[in-house]
């Protein structure tokens, strides 16, 4: 009979790749433990304004002051707001620093059940070798350990668990994946898909492929078109960790899922040289427990888990437990955005929509595919959609009264915007490091962050700033403008690296599998892992690795290697 | 949704960094006009104006009820008191007063024994103005008070449900449908921030 803290595995996190590790994990069979920071959060039961209509709110969904003291960095995010605001972490609470002579680095995080699965954005596209070979390509730091057809399989098997909407196109850079049917675009957008595609070769435009269910899908209720995804989806109609990984491992009997338990060591045996368990602190009782399994999984974030291995230094590992090569904190990527353009269209007055869709229009990734561009390596892909706005619209406009009142109730002026995500560059000194001058809550180290976006970089933004007003302009579109907004490095909030793979233990600390070179029984599958950043989003990849990864994991704990 | 929404329009009530803080928080309420409500933070003439200046954006219509009929100016009162910060706060008050002057100056007579076609003139110059580029504090403060007036007012439930085309679950989304000249706007339950 095995002792209450002793279990099968632990999965550290229970976010998008925390849910995934504990699925596959409970599904094998393995008694696993979740470990979650943050406080419990049902599904349905926990999305508290899910029905909430803008009256009922107070401030009708407005940022407050309080708020902008409580959430300093939290509450300038896009889906921040009075909807939502019980999902983000308290900036004060939850401390961090950005090194003095950086720019801010804006570290978005949700630390509940579920992590930040339940305010995602859904975006869900599979790399290709464009990504996987890029640095190999380019000579650049260190080739990743894996290849397409490594992965492939596993996107296809995440894909059908996930329900993903989408639109296949035969694009070989954006590889089709098992979609269920897609939304619709709607006729300004297909009228600029047809522009774009007929004016500019190699460019396609497609309806963006999203963790929303258009058919109902594994038990799971399709997508209401509601517009609130980011309040929780009391339907279960988009992928979160709480609609569909954790019932699944719940199902098997497995699952003990702990929340307000914080890792904060991982416990290592120098003559085993394998980890045996996990310290962890209750953030609501401050009691420590530590609980041991033959093989743990972080899925803790990508700076949350490098954070625990940084605080988990000892004897044998000085710099950081699995830190032999010393790439431990480095390497921080993020996707830069917030920059593209925007453009009205005339001659579709008579056209209109209805509903609200979960998603928009993504345009793959052009540069550096089969040509070479003279000034950037890389390149960037867009999101963007074509709408026409409500009454909003008016304190931009001249006007008062019954007329100006009968003019905004109808709906505005077509427009459409077309932002870029970049890809960014590894650099080893884009770091994290341990500050032990700014303690948290539990009296422990919090993370410094240096992370700063370079000459790659900024050429591609000016490039894909460019590139929007010309296909919207060449697409008809008038009052052209480009725009951008302060490129705050983690305000992508896809940021990857800091415990990278890689095929050699000198300059990684993970090999092909997500396993540490130096602690054979440690995997790490969430961000952190990632050894370039690509320029498409990242979480089916985390989705697809974690499977991967744990299958791989099971074999060699079955054999008897781990 | 995309991430659309990170195109935020700022500035109207990015607020006047560095000024010193008056003590005008510090006034008290004057009972002169009767609102018929009590406000949280605005005084009772600073809401009166507030008020007469949100009818006149969107006034009693025909079809459609104007901006005190569904409680724009308590909406304000109370984004003002929780939303702005104590800076932006200080620059509404002052602003609301320099409208007041600047009405005065302009006019000849108080703000408090104008006629309401003299207010609607005044505001229809004002709003001209303020959308010509004119950057003073007078119009600074009323395009926070267009903003919020139509924010408070847009996102009120009798106005969503009868002069709008509200959904709180449509259930289905069509791209494109034929619409006549008289459709109007599709709203729902999301909110910006």
């Amino acid at each position: 009979m095995a002792r209450a803290n002793e279990f099968e595995a632990i999965v550290v996190g229970s976010g998008i790749s925390g849910g995934w590790a504990a699925k596959e994990l409970c599904e094998k069979g393995l008694k696993t433990l979740v470990l979650e920071r943050g406080r419990k959060l049902d599904h349905v039961g926990g999305y508290q304004t899910a029905a909430t209509p803008p009256w009922e709110f107070e401030h009708h969904g407005k940022i407050t002051r309080r708020d902008r003291e409580e959430f300093p960095i939290q509450s300038t995010v896009y889906a921040f707001n009075e909807g939502t605001r019980h999902l983000w972490v308290k900036d004060n609470e939850q401390p961090y620093t950005s090194v003095a002579d950086g720019p801010e680095y804006r570290w978005i995080r949700g630390y509940h059940e579920g992590g930040r699965s339940i305010m995602w954005g859904r975006q869900c596209y599979r790399w290709s070798d464009l990504d996987f070979e890029a640095n190999m390509r380019d000579g650049i730091e260190i080739d990743w350990p894996v290849r397409y057809r490594d992965i492939a399989p596993w996107y296809s098997y995440v894909e059908k668990f996930v329900g993903i909407s989408g639109q296949s196109e035969g694009i070989a850079h954006l590889p089709d994946g098992e979609f269920l049917p897609p939304f619709d675009m709607n006729c300004v957008e297909k009228h600029v898909k047809g522009a774009i595609e007929g004016k500019f070769p190699g460019r396609h435009m497609t309806i963006g492929r999203v963790a929303n269910l258009t058919v109902p899908h594994n038990g799971r209720g399709q997508c209401q078109r509601r517009n609130l995804c980011y309040r929780g989806c009391p339907y279960g109609a988009f992928f979160s960790s709480q609609s569909s990984t954790l019932p699944a491992a719940q199902k098997t009997g497995n699952l003990t899922l702990m929340t307000d338990s914080v890792a904060v060591q991982l416990i290592f045996d120098s003559e085993t040289r394998k980890v045996s368990g996990v310290r962890v602190v209750n953030s609501l009782t401050g009691q420590e427990t530590i609980y041991s399994a033959p093989v743990i999984f972080l899925c803790a974030s990508t700076l949350n888990s490098t954070w625990l291995l940084l605080n988990s230094a000892n004897e044998d590992f000085p710099d950081g437990l699995a830190n032999s090569s010393g790439s431990l904190g480095k390497y921080l990527m993020d996707h830069q955005y917030r920059a593209g353009a925007i453009a009205t269209f005339e001659g579709f007055e008579d056209q209109y929509y209805f509903g609200g869709r979960p998603n928009g229009i993504y345009i793959p990734r052009f540069r550096n595919v089969t040509d070479r561009h003279p000034d950037f390596i890389r390149g960037y892909g867009y999101q963007g959609s074509a709408n026409r706005p409500g009454p909003e619209r008016g304190e931009n406009l001249p006007g008062i009264g019954e007329d100006f009142k009968n003019t905004l109730s109808k709906p505005g002026p077509w427009q459409m915007r077309i932002g870029g995500f970049g890809e960014v560059l590894p650099y080893a000194d884009n770091y994290v490091a341990l500050n032990h001058d700014k303690r948290d809550i539990h009296g422990l180290p919090t993370l410094n962050i240096h992370c700063l976006h370079r000459e790659n970089e900024r050429i591609m933004r000016e490039d894909f700033k460019n590139q929007a007003a010309e296909m919207l302009e060449t697409s008809g579109g008038t009052n052209v403008e480009i725009y951008d907004g302060v490129d705050y490095p983690g305000f992508g909030i896809h940021e990857m690296g800091t415990a990278r793979m890689g095929r050699d233990a000198r300059t990684s600390v993970l090999n092909q599998w997500n396993q540490c070179h130096d602690v054979k029984n440690l995997f790490i599958t969430d961000g952190s892992c990632m050894t370039s950043a690509s320029c498409v989003n990242p979480s089916m990849t985390y989705m697809a690795l974690t499977a991967r990864a744990v299958d791989y994991a099971v074999g060699q704990l079955k054999r008897m290697e781990l | 949704m995309d991430r659309r929404n990170a195109l935020k329009i700022t500035g109207l009530t990015a607020g006047f960094a560095g000024l010193p803080i008056s003590l005008s928080l510090l006034q008290s309420c004057k009972p002169t006009g009767n609102i018929g409500w009590t406000p949280s933070f605005l005084t009772v003439d600073e809401a009166l104006q507030v008020g007469q200046i949100a009818d006149i954006i969107l006034p009693h219509g025909p079809d459609s009820l104007g901006a005190s009929d569904v409680h724009v100016p308590e909406f304000i009162d109370i984004i003002v008191r929780d939303c702005l910060s104590i800076e932006e706060q200080d620059q509404f008050r002052t602003g609301v007063g320099s409208m007041e002057n600047d009405f005065k100056v302009r006019t000849g007579t108080s703000w408090s024994r104008a006629s309401d076609l003299e207010l609607l003139n005044y505001i229809s110059k004002i709003d001209q103005e303020a959308f010509e580029g004119a950057d003073s504090q007078v119009h600074w403060t009323y395009r926070q008070i267009k903003s919020l007036t139509l924010y408070g007012y847009y996102t009120m439930e009798v106005v969503r449900k009868n002069q709008l085309n509200y959904h709180s679950i449509p259930g289905e989304y069509r791209g494109c449908i034929e619409v006549d000249a008289e459709a109007l706007a599709y709203v729902d339950d999301n909110v910006v921030g």
